[in-house]
């Protein structure tokens, strides 16, 4: 899932920024109900809480309208916000602590899917919000090497090794978790 | 287990295969290794199965139907709180020079309040009080010499 625009999408994005810029509310609402879902999704997955997500979106927003005038490219709005949004998330991983939890191996963890969300979660509370970002954006929202390098804003060559870290580390916690 | 030669760049391909088309010669490598190292063929495994896991836990956005109200709410909200942050200082001196020019103003325009002994057409008294003479004690006097 990437996160750039079609052609038609974009101009017309383009549109709604300058109106943005000109205080129309309605153009506003058009850009919030384009990229709210996208937003949503990725804060949730990034934060496994909902609610949470819900208000990293909202400030998302509020954080992108506030600086639309200094916004030198209207084509730069959508990954401007998609990286607000992202970076909003990686502060509140740093400011959770990550989370020990002891898995008790002689439980089977071939259960549900229900299940599988949590013990999923509770790995993911135990990795550092770089390389928990990093893994997310690429495993679950299926963002490219690029893509991810331009949204943390590191190089690719970061990317690719805090990916191979974050597969590696989370390969060792999963085996911890459901036993060998 | 027994761990050969190559098992870090085998981590490292294996990884990447799922992001790139490897080379041939990266490819013909994987495919030595893996029937070579059953401790490298084993963690590949399960380092499928955990991001197999890990890509069926992705959770669904469930956006609020009120969202884009609220988001609009709060941008208000902020914009009012900013313009009066922006202007709260001006606020304040303002104020403060209404204070002090509504003061000097009321302190010029008060009446002069004087005494009325005071006045021209008041009445001049002179104070009586008792007096008493006073006592000339000559023998205390000093001797000058």
């Amino acid at each position: 899932m990437s996160y750039a625009l079609g052609a038609e999408a974009a101009a017309q994005e383009r549109t709604w920024v300058s109106r943005c810029r000109m205080g129309d509310e309605n153009a506003l609402g058009c850009l919030i109900a384009r990229h709210r879902n996208r937003l949503i999704r990725t804060a949730t997955n990034l934060l496994r809480d909902r609610h949470e997500a819900e208000d990293v979106a909202q400030e998302a927003f509020l954080k992108a309208f506030r600086e639309i005038a200094k916004l030198r490219d209207d084509r730069a709005f959508s990954g401007y916000l998609y990286r607000i949004c992202v970076r909003l998330c990686m502060d509140r991983l740093r400011l959770k602590r990550a989370e020990l939890v002891e898995f008790d191996s002689a439980q089977p963890h071939c259960g549900g899917h229900v299940e599988n969300r949590v013990v999923i979660e509770k790995l993911l509370g135990q990795l550092p919000a770089e390389l928990r970002t990093t893994l997310v954006l690429r495993e679950m929202e299926q963002l490219s090497y690029e893509e991810v390098a331009e949204v943390m804003q590191v190089p690719i060559g970061t990317v690719r090794s805090r990916l191979h870290t974050a597969r590696e580390r989370f390969r060792k916690l999963w085996i911890e978790a459901v036993g060998e | 287990m027994n761990r050969v030669f190559g098992c870090k760049k085998f981590g490292r391909l294996s990884s990447e295969q799922a992001d790139r088309t490897l080379s041939d010669s990266e490819d013909r490598f994987l495919s030595k290794h893996r029937a070579v190292c059953p401790s490298c063929r084993k963690a590949e495994v399960t380092t499928t199965c955990a991001l197999n896991m890990l890509r069926m836990a992705t959770l669904e956005p469930e956006v609020e139907p009120m969202f884009e109200d609220r988001v609009l709410r709060r941008l208000k909200v902020q914009q009012v709180r900013e313009s009066l942050n922006y202007w709260s200082p001006a606020l304040i001196g303002a104020s403060i020079a209404c204070a002090v020019v509504f003061v000097t103003l009321r302190i010029a325009s008060a009446p002069v309040q004087t005494q009325r002994a005071n006045l021209p057409s008041g009445e001049a008294r002179r104070e009586n009080y008792s007096r008493t003479a006073p006592k000339l004690e000559l023998d205390h006097a000093p001797v000058l010499r």
